[in-house]
């Protein structure tokens, strides 16, 4: 390989905003049941001025007029809420995020959302805990949808292996299972938190308050490809059925259509600030933060529920150069909790962090080794990231 | 029994916690000590939030700002890792430091600072986390890090190593306004030698009351009702 | 303005004492500027141990300047909080010490009984009596003032105990003085408020002859 090459169509040269900490390495969403061969585009970072889209869009938000965009909200609202029965979805887990807006629909405008929530490979206790608060004290019906652990735990694996993208498998999960539900249960209206443009997907993408049907709809089964392996050899090779995979098989846009079913972000209509959503959460739905800081990062706040989360960043600061601490501080920049500056001490300081604590339970559940842990992880760095110095791996193109 | 302002500063303003988790901002720091000076409060606990996640300290000019106008204690933590930190804080107007992350990693420090200045000068600043139902662990660096100890045995080290108070947070109560931790407070209540001062929970007066039934010298730190101003330091001082 | 000596030998939050006595349109000095005690008005603050602070005044010479000092009815000395203990004949802190033996008696723990928290830290009521030289101060009596101690003086007479405060029911010296010219607190006017300022300030207008 070529000493610059970058393994997954990311630029070799990699960029750093000049107002967060975000490179242009980060990758964009992609359509994860149609991801076969981990291309990425990345966040865009503005030649000029070497802001990226993200940080732009967050300028962006001061200009709104969030008066007016509450209005809208109470607009949709209105045609949607019913005296009985459940007007609207609101996939999640009971974090910050997800316990906001279903509370705030709930509690402020008056809705009545079902929850549902897409179960995390491994609970943590804080993240029972708090999910468990969030149905009993935040007050909410649920449904918590846990897949069949043995499909699971192969697409987990799977996913690790060809893309070192463990995560894939519960992101398909989690897209999906709003609109899945929401045809079963003739609810016409599914909430989203926030709109991942925020965090540099295609700035125009936030203009719409609307999910892009691309990421949950599918019309042909047969061009599914899951954790990089297309879903008929799966099938084939594992001796499982077609019905097996029920809960990653998107729904058809013409279903979708037909029970008019939207997704909205609730980020478009309020104004978002992920830390504020925490308060919001611990004052509202007993939200607690993690008893000590995430591994690879310095929050406590942000994805605490899943053990194989730290697990998940890891390998992201393998593939892309940027852990946990990275997306945290950026974050937090554009939110002005913290500095510029003491995001890169932050990152220097943890982003790198290995995650011991869960890392035998993860490595059991993806039933995996130690040593081809370590073998498949470092088939996937790319060059132009990573150097060998002797015998360790040093991380080239840093923040710091 | 006395009432103490908690100020936790990060740069510029001060930020209020729940859990000792969130930046969210609440106001310039000199005014808001002023106001509270102002307003009667018997002292100021300063800290410095995220100084030992940076490795700096900085709020020494803020503290000589403070100490121009302010008159009563004045205590000042966080990033309190050598005698020379401790010299600048009294050199800039503190009277008292407060003492948590450096002395889980190295007690003796504790020796050191309290023959330096004065035991009366450290306070030893404890964030505690509930591990069981009737056992605690003190935390580092702002609560986001365990140090396997057991706060009872912790607390017999510091009285041993020397201090002159010991500052001990609730980090389950912290930023809630639901009530002190009693069960916390009861629990190291015995073994206590020095004035206490106890922080995290507050949420009304009857709060403060019930502190002062229950426990003998044993002041209160106040962070949260006052900031949102759920209760006024006058209310406080004629209940 | 009219200059005030801080005697800075090395213990003592001298900055506070520095910013009460600047707010009220003073000119305070530290001593160290020029190792002499340059106005008729002297502090002697501290924080600390005894022994410590006897060791360090010694070592900075400047005994016999206070002594001399006070020998003058016309210069005033005020002793802070460890300050104060330090004008009695001795102190058990640590080990038995001499102190500067201007005023008859012992400095000792304030308790003995293990079960007693210490230092007594906060902000107590302070009764002050009528007395010959400084009776302008009883306006104060009855009024909470900051302390911060585990030691206490115990002057011989009586006529050199103005004021008390009590811990666990009982009474200790407060404020002690001597002479005209010479008065300690066990208490921080500097940090207690805006009485405290007011001590501070009465007590510096009444010793401007």
């Amino acid at each position: 390989m070529p000493k610059n090459f970058s393994m997954y169509g990311l630029p070799e040269d990699v960029i750093f905003c000049s107002k967060c900490v975000m490179s242009n390495q980060r990758p964009r969403s992609v359509v994860e049941f149609k991801n076969s061969n981990n291309q990425k585009s990345g966040l865009n970072i503005n030649a000029d001025s070497s802001v990226c889209d993200a940080c732009n869009y967050n300028e962006t938000k001061k200009e709104i007029d969030w008066e007016k965009r509450e209005k809208e909200l109470l607009e949709l609202l209105e045609k949607y809420r019913k005296p009985t029965g459940y007007d609207c979805l609101v996939p999640g887990s009971g974090g910050k995020d997800s316990a906001y807006t279903a509370h705030i629909l709930k509690y402020k405008y008056g809705m009545n959302p079902l929850t549902i929530t897409w179960a995390p490979h491994m609970y943590t206790n804080i993240g029972w805990e708090n999910f468990d608060n969030w149905i009993k004290v935040g007050g909410f019906d649920n449904i918590l949808f846990t897949p069949n652990g043995k499909v699971h735990k192969l697409l987990t694996k799977l996913a690790f292996k060809n893309l070192l993208h463990p995560f894939q498998p519960f992101i398909i999960g989690q897209k999906i299972i709003g609109p899945l539900m929401a045809l079963k249960f003739d609810i016409p209206l599914i909430f989203y938190g926030e709109n991942q443009a925020e965090y540099g997907n295609a700035v125009k993408e936030n203009a719409n308050p609307k999910m892009d049907s691309k990421f949950f709809s599918n019309a042909n089964s047969s061009e599914i490809v899951l954790g990089g392996k297309k879903l008929s050899n799966i099938i084939k090779d594992y001796s499982f059925n077609l019905n097996d995979f029920e809960p990653y098989m998107a729904p058809s846009l013409d279903d979708l259509n037909n029970k008019k079913i939207e997704q909205r972000y609730l980020g478009y209509y309020l104004k978002w600030d992920p830390q504020e959503c925490y308060y919001y959460a611990a004052k509202n739905t007993g939200f607690r933060p993690n008893t000590e800081r995430t591994e690879g990062s310095y929050s406590k706040y942000s994805s605490i529920d899943d053990k194989i989360d730290p697990f998940h960043y890891y390998l992201t600061h393998i593939k892309f150069g940027l852990g946990r601490a990275s997306y945290d501080a950026a974050q937090e920049i554009r939110n002005e909790k913290i500095t510029r500056d003491e995001g890169i001490n932050l990152i220097k300081k943890y982003d790198h962090e290995f995650p011991k604590k869960y890392f035998k339970e993860s490595l059991e559940y993806i039933g995996i080794s130690e040593d081809e842990f370590f073998s498949t992880l470092d088939q996937f760095r790319s060059p132009h990231l990573w150097k060998k110095n002797r015998n360790e791996w040093k991380l080239i193109q840093k923040i710091y | 029994m006395r009432t103490i302002a908690r100020i936790d500063i990060k740069n510029d303003s001060v930020i209020k916690g729940i859990n000792l988790e969130g930046l969210r901002k609440i106001g310039d720091p000199v005014n808001i000590a002023k106001e509270y000076y102002a307003s009667g409060i018997d002292e100021l606990l300063i800290i410095d939030s995220v100084a030992s996640l940076y490795g700096r300290n900085n709020l020494f000019d803020l503290i000589k700002k403070i100490t121009n106008e302010i008159f009563v204690p004045i205590t000042l933590g966080g990033g309190i890792r050598s005698l020379k930190d401790i010299e600048n804080a009294l050199n800039s107007g503190a009277d008292k430091v407060a003492i948590n992350s450096k002395a889980l990693e190295n007690p003796s420090f504790l020796n050191e600072a309290t023959s330096n200045f004065g035991e009366s000068t450290i306070v030893v600043n404890i964030e505690a986390k509930k591990i069981t139902d009737n056992s605690w662990e003190p935390y580092k660096f702002c609560g986001r890090e365990r140090t396997n100890y057991n706060l009872n045995d912790w607390i017999n080290i510091i009285q041993d190593k020397g201090c002159g108070e010991i500052l001990l947070t609730s980090i389950d109560k912290e930023g809630t306004e639901t009530g002190f931790d009693i069960d916390l407070i009861k629990n190291v209540y015995e073994i206590i030698k020095k004035p206490l001062i106890v922080s995290g929970g507050c949420g009304s007066l009857d709060d403060i009351i019930e502190i002062r039934k229950k426990f003998k010298n044993v002041s209160v730190a106040l962070a949260s009702v006052l900031h949102y101003k759920t209760l006024k330091i006058s209310e406080i001082n004629v209940s | 303005m009219k200059n005030i000596t801080i005697v800075d030998y090395g213990m003592g939050n001298i900055r506070s004492l520095y910013n009460s006595l600047k707010f009220l349109g003073y000119n305070p000095i530290f001593y160290s500027e020029n190792n002499k005690i340059d106005a008729n008005i002297c502090i002697l603050p501290g924080v600390g141990a005894f022994n410590q602070a006897m060791k360090l005044i010694k070592e900075e010479k400047i005994l016999d300047k206070l002594e001399n000092f006070v020998k003058n009815e016309n210069n005033f000395l005020l002793g802070i909080c460890l300050g104060m203990q330090l004008f009695f004949e001795e102190s058990s802190e640590n080990f038995t010490t001499s102190g500067l033996g201007m005023v008859k008696g012992k400095v000792k723990k304030l308790s003995t009984n293990t079960n007693d928290v210490l230092p007594n830290v906060g902000w107590f009521e302070t009764n002050i009596k009528p007395n010959k030289s400084f009776n302008f101060l009883k306006e104060f009596n009855k009024q909470k003032f900051y302390y911060v101690h585990s030691f206490i003086a115990e002057p011989v007479q009586k006529s050199n105990q103005i004021g008390t405060s009590c811990y666990n029911d009982k009474d200790f010296c407060a404020i002690t003085v001597k002479n005209s010219n010479i008065i300690g607190t066990q208490f921080h006017s500097e940090k207690s408020s805006k009485i405290g300022l007011d001590f501070l300030e009465t007590l510096i207008k009444n010793t401007i002859n």
